[in-house]
């Protein structure tokens, strides 16, 4: 992947989309071929540097927004020695989503496949030290089924390859709990987007894609025995996604983390459905992922 | 023969022998395989291609305007393989993740250009036939592989006719109904807010738009703006702003109230009055046969030349002698253009016959 996206000053000012290059006319606010937002590129231009894509992917369900949402949320609220500026309202309608959401001990509404309907977080982030250095990131929500859909069907959603062709880096979301349960789907779902993500780079047998990605294990709550050894887990319970990753990734590294302190479950007598009910907050693990990919760009 | 059988278009669709479609289920479910929105079932007709814009073009999370239980939303469009798709959308309980919001379930069924044309390419019929078929409570667990579905063109499920009749108060706006009619035949692209039902608005607007528009028309009914569905009619309601939000610098029209109830000039002038009358009177779906007759031309002219005669169709069911006599002068040396006017006008000349000659 190459390890910036299109660079700002050879764009035509707000025409041009960030994530897939089509003209759009100036006062477009979401591009007409990939409903990103054209703010974006406003925002990229008037920076005057390349900002970096960084793609958090994983399949429905497995807590992408979540976990996007609080990582924005620690990096403005200064953790870890980071700084975080958001730049325009629209990057904090995600974190803003779920805080409320988590305060009022409930998960955020699902991310709908429509692209125009997805959250867009552009921050530029520095470690503060003495000579910081400024880096732009673009982070988009994108939907768990967009993503099943482009992967089982290459070309689907056009956006997700656009975005992953440009991505300095990608966090791979995984659900620990339920690979740790026995079941294969997490290290299936895992398997078909390194796949993909390989195919689509087509690099020779020999050469490794070098794109730092951080397989990150989600809901270790749920089986915090992950914490001790993430690789070994990832090795144990999902193998075949730690093949491929041995075979033709050459930058992969594999964090755990954690958001729910503790769950309840609740259920009306006159519904059939349960609600699983954050009861509070302790995160654990959500900032190494992102700082791990900071230092690779 | 009374003058309402004389009025009576001859019927274009709808006849004793079912037309085998194919069908699909987009929904979320979880299975042993995934969960999430998806195309969950499928007959074997439906190809990758076509599962690949099915995926891109349905609705789901949160897609449907209302809210409520009861929403429902039709999506109608042609496939790139040449096929057509009308996609019956509603929701169907609490989403399987139980993180608020409603789960959507969209029925589709995939035809033949010659099959939704059985239909009078109406969706609104398809979706009363589908609902006729497979019943009022979509199927959360249904076999991967479907079988293909044989669907009444006769339904005695209500159709576009009964969305729109003239007790419903979407009725009462016909100069809406009818700048609508005129900017998609015009060819624009719109996103409509309706104050009422999407659906009953759908009724309207279909009751007036030939055959051939039809036939070509992307329509989304109930359902939140998307430019991924690529549509050329969106009826939608709820949040406008975000609507606009979405829109703009987009080769799509805001098409709000203002400013388009009435079209002072239009071009399709004696076509819109023919279909005022006809909604004023209730005769929604005599209107919506007619359009269903037309094929080949729709210009302007051909539309107001249509209109023009099947107004003197009226007129001569109420005639007296010596009316009858000039309607019969006049059209004994018309030469009508196409089967729809040859009909029209044969309707006529057999009428003020009658009338010219009571004992006959």
């Amino acid at each position: 992947m190459p390890t910036t996206a299109t660079t700002a000053t050879t764009r035509a000012p707000g025409s041009v989309c960030l994530i897939c290059a089509t003209q759009n006319k100036s006062d477009a606010l979401l591009c007409r071929e990939c409903s990103a937002p054209m703010a974006l590129v406003h925002d990229a231009v008037a920076q005057e540097r390349d900002p970096q894509i960084v793609s958090v992917i994983g399949e429905s369900n497995v807590g992408k927004t979540v976990y996007l949402g609080f990582l924005l949320d620690m990096l403005s609220q200064r953790a870890g020695d980071f700084e975080a500026i958001p730049k325009g309202a629209y990057s904090i309608d995600l974190q803003q989503t779920v805080i409320s959401h988590m305060a009022n001990r409930t998960f955020p509404p699902k991310t709908p496949m429509e692209s125009n309907e997805w959250y867009w977080a552009y921050y530029q982030v520095c470690r503060r030290t003495k000579n910081p250095t400024w880096v732009d990131l673009v982070m988009p929500d994108m939907a768990g089924e967009a993503l099943a859909a482009e992967v089982a069907t290459p070309e689907t959603f056009r956006v997700i390859r656009s975005l992953l062709t440009k991505s300095a880096g990608a966090m791979l979301l995984v659900d620990a709990g339920l690979a740790a349960s026995g079941s294969s789907q997490p290290d299936f779902f895992a398997l078909k987007m390194m796949s993909y993500i390989d195919t689509m780079f087509a690099a020779k047998r020999n050469q490794r894609i070098r794109t730092p990605i951080a397989v990150v294990l989600c809901k270790a709550d749920y089986c915090p025995e992950c914490f001790d050894d993430p690789e070994k887990f990832v090795e144990a319970n999902l193998n075949r996604m730690w093949n491929i990753c041995e075979s033709r990734f050459a930058n992969v590294e594999f964090f755990t983390c954690s958001v729910v302190g503790s769950l309840a479950y609740a259920m009306s007598q006159d519904e059939n459905y349960v609600v699983p009910v954050p009861l509070h907050t302790a995160l654990q693990g959500v900032l190494e992922p992102f700082e791990w990919i900071l230092d690779q760009l | 023969m009374d003058s309402r059988s004389a009025l009576a278009s001859p019927p274009t669709a709808g006849d004793a022998r079912g037309v085998q479609v194919d069908q699909a289920v987009f929904t979320s479910v979880r299975t042993a395989t995934g969960e999430g929105y998806r195309i969950v079932a499928s007959s074997g007709g439906i190809g990758p291609e076509d599962k690949k814009e099915i995926t891109q073009r349905s609705g789901s999370h949160g897609s449907l305007c209302d809210p409520s239980e009861t929403a429902e939303a039709l999506l109608s469009y042609r496939l790139a393989g040449g096929r057509q798709c009308v996609a019956w959308v509603r929701h169907a309980g609490t989403e399987h993740t139980a993180r608020g919001g409603q789960r959507v379930h969209t029925h589709l069924v995939v035809m033949n250009a010659a099959d939704f044309d059985r239909f009078s390419c109406d969706p609104l019929r398809v979706r009363a036939a589908l609902l006729s078929v497979v019943g009022a409570t979509p199927d959360l667990k249904p076999p991967a592989k479907l079988e293909p579905l044989s669907l009444p063109t006769r339904s005695s499920a209500s159709s576009s006719g009964g969305e729109g009749s003239s007790n419903s108060s979407a009725a009462r706006g016909f100069d809406r109904i009818a700048a609508i009619v005129s900017a998609v035949l015009a060819g624009r692209h719109l996103v409509v807010p309706c104050s009422e039902s999407p659906l009953a608005t759908l009724a309207g607007v279909w009751s007036a738009v030939p055959l051939p528009v039809r036939r070509a028309l992307a329509l989304s009914a109930g359902l939140k703006f998307a430019p991924a569905r690529r549509m050329n009619l969106s009826l939608t309601t709820g949040d406008e702003a975000a609507t606009q939000r979405a829109i703009r610098g987009q080769d799509v029209e805001w098409f709000a109230a203002e400013g388009a109830e009435k079209d002072s000039a239009p071009v399709y002038r004696e076509w819109l009055a023919l279909a005022h009358r006809f909604w004023d009177d209730g005769r929604i779906q005599e209107m919506d046969r007619l359009s269903a007759c037309i094929e080949g031309d729709v210009t302007p002219d051909a539309l107001n030349r249509i209109a023009a005669i099947r107004s003197d169709l009226e007129q001569a069911v109420t005639a007296d002698a010596q009316a009858s006599s000039r309607l019969a002068a006049q059209y004994a040396s018309f030469r009508p253009v196409g089967e729809l006017e040859t009909n029209l006008v044969e309707r006529i000349l057999a009428t003020v016959s009658r009338t010219e000659q009571p004992d006959a």
